[in-house]
C-alpha cells in the first residue's frame, strides 16, 4: 500500500464509487506522512465544492475559503514537484535503467491499460441506471437531431432543405413539429423536388389521420408530379378514407386527366391486390 | 473611374432607353463584399433568358441584351390591333381601334442590381422586351436562378451550389459540380457534371420535358430515376434496381415505414444522391 493506493481509495470514496472511507490502517499512514496528509485534504476540499447541496451565494466567507482551497492546491503543486525532485536525487543505477528499459510510449500504454482496467472493474453494476443513461442520451441526441433537421429545412437553398429532408430520418418519427414542418413543406415549397422529398419522408415517418386528412386537403393544389405521387402513396399506404376522398376528387374533375388515370389503375391494383 | 464599377453595398436601378427598336446591350463590373469568399447570384428574369460562365475572377461581369419581341409583333390590319403577342394577355385588346392613334414604342426597361455582403440580387420584371442575361463569376460561386418565359438557362464551368427554375425554356448546365436542384415545366434539363457533391443532393424535376445526364464514369452517387409518362435509357455500367421494399418498423414512440418506388443505381459503391424525376419526359443517363 502505497501513497496512491490510499489517495485513490479516498476518491473512490468521495466520488460514490466505494462504499467506506479509508480504513484505520491507511489513517495511520496519512497521519504519519505529511505530504500526504496535505494532499488528502486538498481532494476533500475540492471534492467538497461538487456536492449536490444548494449553491452558495458569494460572500466573505466563499472567498476565504476559494483562497484557502487555492493555496492548498499550490501546496500540493509544490510538494510534489519537492518529490519529484527529491527522487531524481536518489535515482540510482537500477532505477536509470528502468527508464531506459521503459519509454515513455510503453508507460503510457501501460497507464491507459490500467485506467481501462479500472473502468472495467468499477463500472456501474446496475443496468437499470445504465438504461435510464442510454435512454436520456438517445432522446438528447434525438432532439438535436430534430433541431437541425428543422434549421435545415427552413434553409433558403433547396439542396440544404433537401438534406434537412434526409436528416428527419434519424429522428423521433412522433416529432410532431418535424411532421408539420414536411407537411408545410409539401403544400408551399417552391422546389417540386423538395416537395417530392418531403413527401416521401412524411410517408416513411407513418401518417395519422389528421396528416392525411391534410394532405387529401392540399391534392388538388398540388402540381401534376406531387399529385401524382401523393395518389401513389396514399392509394398504397393510406386508409379506406383516403381511398374514397380521392375517388371524389377524381370524379369533381380537381385531378390533372393523367393524375385520374393513374389513380384508377392504383385503386384497380390495390383491390386485385386485396381480393387474392 | 469606370461608372459602371459599383462600390459595395450598391443597389442599382437600372433603366435602359432604347430609341430604335435594334437590340441595346450593356456591360457592367461589380465589385464583391468579399472578394475571396463565395458569391450568391439570385437573377430573376420575367421574360428573357440567362448564360452564366465561370471564370478566374473576383467580379461579377454582367451584361444585359435588350430585344425587342419579333415574336410579338402585332398584326395591324385596318386599323385594328389584333394580337398574335405571345407576352400581352389582356385578351380585351383584341380588335380594338387604333385608328388616328400612333404606335409609341415603351423602350424602357428596368433591371435592377443589388449586392450585399457578397449575395447578388438581378432582377427583371419587364414583359415588353426580353432580357437576355449573360453573367461572369467566380468559378464558385453559387446561383440561383429563374426565368418565367422567353428563352433558356444556361451554365457552364460553375463550381458553386445550383438552383435553377425554368418555367417554358430549357436548362443547360455544363462542367458543373452541384449541389444542383433544377426544375423545368415544358422543356428539357441538360446537365454534365465535372463530378458529384457529396456534401448536398441533387435533384432534377422536369414536368413535361427529358432530362440528361451525363456523369464522369469515376464519380460516387446514387443516382435515382422516377418517371410516369416516360421511358429511362442508362449507359452507365451500374445497373439500376427497383426499389420495391415495404419496411416497417418500430421507432421511439412510433413507427417508421420505409417505401420504394424508384430506381436506384449505386455509382462507384454508392454515394450522395442525384434524383432524377420527369412526368412525361425521358430519362437519359449517361456516362463519360
Amino acid at each position: 500500500m502505497n501513497a496512491q493506493d490510499i489517495l485513490a481509495a479516498k476518491v473512490a470514496y468521495l466520488s460514490g464509487n466505494a462504499q467506506t472511507d479509508l480504513t484505520p490502517q491507511m489513517q495511520q499512514a496519512v497521519e504519519k506522512d505529511d505530504k500526504l496528509k496535505t494532499e488528502i485534504a486538498f481532494v476533500e476540499a475540492f471534492w467538497q465544492t461538487n456536492d449536490s447541496s444548494a449553491p452558495e451565494m458569494p460572500s466573505s466567507k466563499l472567498d476565504a475559503r476559494f483562497y484557502q482551497m487555492l493555496a492548498m492546491a499550490q501546496a500540493a503543486q509544490r510538494n510534489a514537484i519537492n518529490s519529484d525532485n527529491d527522487a531524481k536525487s536518489t535515482d540510482g543505477l537500477l532505477d536509470r535503467l528502468k527508464h531506459w528499459l521503459m519509454p515513455k510510449p510503453a508507460l503510457q500504454f501501460a497507464m491507459m491499460a490500467g485506467i481501462f482496467s479500472l473502468g472495467y472493474f468499477t463500472k456501474l453494476p446496475s443496468g437499470e441506471t445504465t438504461d435510464v443513461a442510454m435512454n436520456n442520451l438517445q432522446q438528447q441526441v434525438q432532439s438535436l437531431n430534430s433541431l437541425v433537421a428543422l434549421s435545415m429545412i427552413n434553409n433558403q437553398s433547396a439542396s440544404k432543405r433537401l438534406t434537412g429532408i434526409s436528416y428527419t430520418k434519424q429522428t423521433d418519427v412522433s416529432d410532431q413539429t418535424l411532421n408539420n414542418a414536411l407537411l408545410n413543406m409539401i403544400n408551399h415549397d417552391k422546389s417540386t423536388s423538395v416537395r417530392l422529398a418531403a413527401l416521401d419522408a412524411l410517408f416513411s415517418r407513418g401518417l395519422n389521420s389528421k396528416l392525411e386528412l391534410d394532405l387529401l386537403n392540399s391534392v388538388a393544389e398540388q402540381n401534376p408530379l406531387v399529385q401524382i405521387e401523393m395518389v401513389r402513396l396514399l392509394i398504397g399506404f393510406g386508409s379506406e378514407v383516403a381511398q374514397t376522398k380521392l375517388k371524389a376528387a377524381a370524379k369533381s374533375g380537381v385531378l390533372d386527366a393523367d393524375v385520374k388515370e393513374l389513380l384508377e389503375q392504383q385503386i384497380a391494383a390495390k383491390s386485385q391486390l386485396q381480393s387474392i | 473611374m469606370n461608372p459602371f464599377n459599383f462600390k459595395l453595398p450598391a443597389l442599382v436601378a437600372l433603366s435602359v432607353m432604347a430609341f430604335t427598336g435594334a437590340a441595346v446591350a450593356q456591360e457592367y463590373s461589380l465589385n464583391l463584399t468579399d472578394p475571396d469568399k463565395p458569391a450568391v447570384i439570385e437573377a430573376s428574369i420575367a421574360y428573357g433568358a440567362i448564360t452564366v460562365v465561370g471564370y478566374d475572377g473576383k467580379t461579377v461581369e454582367i451584361t444585359t441584351d435588350l430585344q425587342p419581341l419579333n415574336a410579338l409583333k402585332d398584326n395591324e390590319q385596318d386599323g385594328v390591333v389584333v394580337n398574335v403577342n405571345l407576352g400581352n394577355e389582356n385578351e380585351q385588346d383584341e380588335h380594338r381601334s387604333i385608328k388616328g392613334l400612333k404606335r409609341v414604342n415603351n423602350t424602357s426597361v428596368q433591371i435592377e442590381i443589388e449586392e450585399r455582403n457578397n449575395k447578388v440580387e438581378i432582377g427583371s420584371h419587364t414583359r415588353n422586351k426580353m432580357v437576355n442575361l449573360t453573367l461572369k463569376v467566380p468559378y464558385s460561386a453559387a446561383l440561383r436562378l429563374s426565368v418565367n418565359r422567353g428563352g433558356d438557362i444556361k451554365v457552364s464551368d460553375v463550381q458553386g451550389a445550383l438552383e435553377l427554375g425554368n418555367v417554358r425554356g430549357s436548362i443547360y448546365a455544363e462542367n458543373v459540380s452541384g449541389p444542383i436542384v433544377a426544375e423545368s415545366n415544358r422543356r428539357d434539363i441538360e446537365v454534365s457534371f465535372a463530378k458529384l457533391d457529396q456534401s448536398e443532393p441533387s435533384s432534377l424535376t422536369s414536368h413535361r420535358g427529358s432530362i440528361d445526364v451525363s456523369i464522369p464514369k469515376q464519380a460516387k452517387g446514387t443516382v435515382e430515376v422516377q418517371t410516369y409518362k416516360g421511358e429511362i435509357f442508362s449507359g452507365l455500367t451500374t445497373e439500376f434496381v427497383a426499389e420495391n421494399t415495404v419496411d416497417h418498423k418500430q421507432k421511439g414512440q412510433g413507427q417508421e415505414i420505409t417505401i420504394g418506388g424508384l430506381m436506384a443505381a449505386k455509382l462507384n459503391g454508392g454515394g450522395q444522391k442525384l434524383t432524377l424525376a420527369t412526368f412525361r419526359g425521358n430519362i437519359y443517363v449517361r456516362e463519360k
